[in-house]
């Protein structure tokens, strides 16, 4: 399964889910889904909003597990 | 029009309707029940069976007949309810759009039994047969139609979930 690591990123750049939804113009409630892992699919255009934001690249916001 | 406002017009209605066939069963089905123990009289029926077929069974199953209607109609106002907060996919539509669907199944299967039962006892006079034809014929559409938009509003809810859970 896919995970969603934007958590350990905000933590990583001491930046807030307020403070990221402001630079890459999401709705809170959209990043607080993606961030609980509630999310079905992400957008190229969102993901490239984050890694922008984050300076980081895709891997390090999601990481894929092996099913239990 | 707008969305609140054709939620408000369609549960309106709903309701007319719901107090349309209260008032229909109220006032109606007496002199009906008057009238069909006529008619059993003049086909030769006995006193007593003219009484049992027309003052108790044909009144008790188009009362029970209505009891679906109802319930139908309840859903229904849930249905358009949920169009009025901008829900108008949702699982709780598609099941409410599903049990309508069985219920006039229900109420299409009473009018067939009713029309065989009148043929059987000699009492399916021409008319009769077709008024309760056309109940039987828009039972059936009413069954297929909902059927076809339960299946259709669930899986625009399954839709709009993966819409709305896209980032």
């Amino acid at each position: 399964m896919i995970t969603v690591k934007l958590d350990v990123m905000l933590a990583k750049r001491k930046m807030s889910l307020t403070e990221l939804s402001q630079v890459v113009d999401i709705t809170l409630a959209n990043l607080s889904i993606l961030k609980t892992g509630k999310a079905k699919a992400v957008r190229f255009s969102t993901l490239e909003a984050l890694c922008r934001a984050l300076n980081c690249q895709p891997g390090d916001i999601l990481e894929w597990t092996e099913d239990n | 029009m707008g969305q609140k406002e054709l939620s408000l017009l369609l549960r309106a209605v709903v309701a007319l309707l719901a107090v349309f066939l209260a008032c229909a069963i109220i006032f109606f089905l007496p002199p009906l029940t008057y009238e069909v123990e006529l008619f059993c009289l003049d086909r030769g029926m006995s006193e007593t069976l003219a009484s049992a077929l027309g003052g108790c069974a044909f009144p008790a199953v188009i009362a029970l007949s209505a009891v679906p209607c109802f319930a139908a109609l309840w859903l229904a106002f849930g249905i358009f309810t949920e169009i009025g907060k901008n829900n108008s996919f949702c699982d709780k539509n598609a099941k409410r759009l599903g049990a309508i669907s069985h219920l006039a199944l229900l109420d299409t299967a009473v009018y067939i039994f009713l029309a065989v039962a009148l043929c059987l006892l000699g009492m399916g006079h021409p008319s009769v047969v077709l008024v309760l034809g056309a109940v039987v014929l828009f039972g059936i559409s009413m069954t297929v139609a909902c059927a076809a938009l339960s299946h259709l509003t669930q899986k625009a809810a399954d839709l709009k979930a993966d819409s709305d859970l896209t980032i």
